[in-house]
């Protein structure tokens, strides 16, 4: 055989061509035979006549452990399937347990959000309260000044003018305060923080 | 030490036959010589229910907060994507600051003969993703398939899509009617389900091992070569092996979810069709709305592209696709892992989630 470039193969370049010729020749047969009904057949056969000796040997061995009085197979795989039955049950169980659980944490979670809802709206209500006394003690002339059983001050719009109400008894004399309560110099409500809000699941 | 072969020198001395002579090497090797062992990565067992138990790997570095649940295929063994450090999934995903959850599905024996896709979706894998949430304190959880747990996965998100944040599918079937060779081995008319269920109930190791052999028949040959190229270097001869044990240690099936699985998925197509029903639930692909990636790769005989990527298209969501040029073991283990799929999988979370 001619090397392709010109020089005489030696035995081992030769004996690698003839290996792959081979190889390639023998993977082609292959695909042949494994594509023909008749292979397939005689395979299929071949499984059939190996199950059914498997199955000649197992009676046989259960017939002699059976008449020797020794567990069988059967007995074996009997009290397996009882085992893993008892198991499935158990699992069951812990499923339930699980879920229980889970139910338990949700209504925990639920229970803690509103609790902390509760707390922030105190909060709020708080700081609310905290602002509105602020706005109050700006105006302490008129309620520091007014002796008991003066005329009670109604709370007015902001920028609108605080004006006395008129006493029960109708001979005190009416006190009329022309200042704005908005127009006082009010101390300023302690800054909000914004909240966090919490992603529920 | 070993034994000389006296039939060595006959083939090294004829051209040609010192491939027999290296296969026949590579076949003394893989009897002979112990295999490693295979899920190292530490990690704890946070739940077990029957033969399934979830284990978990903490992550490392700065920890992102939605966890991971891998999920085999059944016929396989779990440390699959734990096989050897530097070759470790779970390590990988957890060293990239995941929380990172393998389900672990156990062999089952004959008395698991009765348990059905739907006791498999609805009770071991929906109970898992609950406690994994619940230990990993989310609300839900990413999930990655592998090949047939590829497929699981994404008939449970569309069966339970309350827990789950998105869904990766690795070389995970869904239009069983492009299957390739395996679909051809287990066509209606070709294959009696029935009678691949032996006595105890389940489908043995011993009849599902042939079968995919049959996939690549000239891989069961390369494979010694390449054992016996491993030989020199004792760490390529460990990684070797590692990958062989994947090979060698299947897993039994049970025959319920043998019968219900080929028969409506394999025999019938009835996944993309949208007429899979599973205790009473129709398994609809369009419920899912989370974001999905398929991922598929080119040099794969089990999967082949064209039976995974048409999940990207049935879902109801965004979905992304991505195929490898890899095969079906070499993505997760080979060196396209920890250089290319790794790095995707830990991109797709992060984009996802960020």
């Amino acid at each position: 055989m001619a090397d392709p470039r010109g020089k005489t193969p030696g035995p081992s370049r030769f004996g690698e061509q003839l290996y792959q010729s081979w190889e390639k020749a023998m993977g082609a047969w292959w695909d042949q035979v494994l594509q023909s009904p008749a292979f397939l057949g005689a395979m299929s056969e071949n499984l059939s006549a190996r199950t059914q000796a498997r199955a000649t040997y197992e009676r046989t061995m259960e017939g002699a452990m059976d008449r020797m009085h020794l567990p069988t197979r059967k007995d074996i795989v009997r009290v397996a399937r009882v085992a893993t039955l008892l198991e499935e049950r158990l699992l069951a169980q812990e499923d339930l347990l699980l879920s229980l659980k889970d139910q338990l944490a949700a209504a925990q979670r639920e229970s803690v959000q509103a609790r902390i809802e509760s707390m922030q709206a105190r909060i709020e209500l708080q700081d609310e309260l905290r602002a509105l006394r602020a706005e109050l003690s700006a105006a302490p002339a008129v309620l520091a000044v007014s002796p008991p059983g003066a005329p009670r001050v109604a709370a007015s719009p902001p920028g609108a003018p605080v004006v006395a109400v008129a006493p029960a008894d109708a001979a005190a004399p009416a006190v009329v305060v022309a200042a704005s309560v908005a127009a006082a110099p009010a101390e300023p409500a302690p800054a909000r923080k914004p909240r966090a809000r919490k992603a529920t699941p | 030490m070993m034994v000389p072969d006296p039939m060595q020198a006959f083939f090294e001395g004829i051209p040609g036959l010192e491939y027999a002579a290296r296969v026949r090497r590579g076949m003394q090797i893989l009897a002979t010589v112990p295999r490693p062992p295979v899920g190292r990565t530490p990690h704890v067992v946070i739940h077990a229910q029957d033969k399934l138990s979830v284990r978990y790997y903490a992550p490392r570095g700065e920890a992102r907060g939605t966890p991971v649940v891998l999920v085999p295929s059944l016929i396989n063994r779990a440390w699959i994507l734990d096989l050897e450090p530097g070759r470790s999934l779970v390590e990988a995903l957890a060293g990239m600051g995941h929380p990172t959850y393998l389900v672990d599905w156990g062999e089952p024996g004959p008395e698991d003969a009765e348990e059905d896709v739907g006791y498999v979706l609805l009770e071991l894998l929906h109970r898992s993703i609950d406690r994994v949430c619940r230990h990993a304190r989310s609300a839900d959880a990413f999930l990655f398939g592998y090949c047939l747990g590829g497929t699981l996965s994404a008939m449970y998100a569309a069966l339970r899509p309350a827990r789950v944040a998105g869904l990766v599918a690795l070389t995970a079937p869904v239009s069983f009617s492009n299957g390739g060779r395996f679909r051809e081995f287990v066509a209606p008319g070709v294959f009696d389900v029935d009678r691949a269920v032996s006595a105890d109930g389940l489908v043995p190791v011993e009849v599902m091992k042939p079968a995919f052999q049959m996939l690549d028949p000239m891989g069961n040959w390369t494979k010694y070569l390449a054992i016996e190229a491993a030989a020199a270097n004792p760490q390529q001869l460990t990684r070797v092996l590692a990958r062989e044990r994947w090979i060698e240690e299947n897993v039994p099936m049970s025959g319920a979810f043998a019968r219900e699985f080929i028969r409506n998925a394999y025999q019938e197509d009835r996944l993309l069709a949208g007429t899979w029903i599973v205790r009473g639930e129709r398994v609809d692909l369009g419920a899912i709305h989370v974001p999905v990636h398929v991922v598929a790769c080119r040099r794969d005989f089990i999967t082949p592209v064209a039976a995974a990527l048409p999940l990207a298209a049935a879902t109801g969501g965004a979905a992304t696709t991505t195929v490898l040029d890899t095969g079906h073991i070499g993505v997760v283990v080979g060196g396209e892992g920890p250089r290319t799929f790794y790095p995707l999988l830990d991109r797709w979370f992060r984009e996802v989630r960020p």
